[in-house]
């Protein structure tokens, strides 16, 4: 429990591309689907990690590990959180920054940010859904 | 020699530790608020980095995966003091926001059917929702300027709202637009270039 606690925020933070908004998305799919959480209990999640200080996927990762596994749940959540972070930053220190001009980089990231900016609208979409702002507009499934 | 750099690599790590412990409370709203006062600590306090390397720091902080903020810590911590630099400062800057929200976490979860609690929280999640639209409003103001991202966007959203398709495969779907857009582009360069060669030929 513990493990895979860790082990979903680890693959998390590897794919966290453009901040912690556009993860929103992602974590709602892994709280979910794992039964950490409900769907009350997710927008609870982000009503208090968005209005902490900090970053909000580190935030909303100390939330659903403490509501999964009570404190160690929380500590395994964002070390899992953390870790990709530690490991990406070295990597982009001794070699990303070479790379970082080439062409097919900057393709690939010229299409990952519309794709980006399509997950925080769909989490701010989500919220509105789930705060009760406009009942009944639910298209999602 | 290498008794005196060990010591010195510890203590520039315990002062980075302390530097972005300092940092971390004020990061309110996502790490780009914090940007610039990372920015006045490193570059015009502490002097240790110029301000064209923070520009650097800020571009790779931002393509990378994971927030901004902590990012930049990781990048300024090797920088300055290798691979323990770079621990302290990720240390750093997460430890007291995760404190902070360790206890409202314990708090919250104890008085969760209390109704000025209940009361609170559905006043905040609007206010959350407008923080996440305006994130995404503010990269959409960077990225969208032409037909094409906009395309990206639109689609994938369409994509999310009707059907339930993992969320990492969107970020998929935008590499695999981008690289293919990308090789479009060149090949048609290339026919460009051959035409002209053509020609030239044809003239000579």
């Amino acid at each position: 429990m513990l493990f895979t606690l860790f082990w979903t925020f680890f693959k998390i933070g590897f794919m966290s591309f453009g901040g912690g908004y556009a993860m929103l998305p992602i974590m709602e799919h892994a709280a979910l689907s794992h039964g950490w959480l409900n769907t009350q209990q997710y927008s609870e999640a982000i009503a208090l990690a968005g209005m902490s200080p900090g970053p909000v996927a580190m935030n909303s990762a100390v939330y659903i590990g403490y509501t999964a596994g009570g404190w160690a749940g929380s500590v395994f959540a964002s070390l899992g959180m953390m870790l990709p972070s530690a490991i990406i930053m070295f990597l982009v220190a001794t070699i990303f920054y070479r790379v970082y001009d080439n062409h097919w980089v900057q393709a690939a990231l010229n299409g990952m940010k519309p794709a980006v900016i399509a997950l925080i609208a769909y989490a701010a979409y989500t919220m509105t859904i789930q705060s009760g702002l406009v009942k009944g507009l639910s298209i999602s499934t | 020699m290498s008794s005196t750099v060990i010591p010195n690599q510890i203590q520039l790590s315990l002062k980075l530790f302390t530097s972005f412990l300092k940092i971390g409370p004020t990061t309110f709203g996502g790490g780009y608020a914090i940007l610039h006062v990372i920015d006045k600590e490193f570059t015009e306090h502490r002097k240790w980095l110029s301000s064209q390397e923070m520009t650097e720091i800020t571009a790779l902080s931002g393509a990378a995966p994971g927030g901004i903020g902590v990012n930049v810590a990781a990048l300024i911590g090797y920088r300055i003091a290798g691979i323990p630099g770079l621990l302290c400062s990720i240390f750093g800057i997460s430890m007291p926001t995760t404190l902070i929200m360790l206890m409202l976490c314990a708090t919250a979860s104890g008085l969760s059917d209390n109704p000025l609690i209940q009361a609170a929280l559905m006043g905040i999640k609007p206010t959350i929702v407008a923080l996440i639209a305006y994130a995404a409003v503010r990269m959409g103001k960077q990225t969208l300027k032409h037909p094409l991202p906009w395309s990206i966007t639109v689609t994938c959203i369409l994509l999310l709202l009707c059907f339930p398709i993992h969320p990492l495969l969107i970020l998929g779907i935008g590499t695999m637009i981008g690289l293919v857009v990308e090789a479009a582009s060149n090949s048609s360069k290339h026919n460009i270039r051959d035409q002209q060669e053509q020609g030239k030929h044809h003239m000579m």
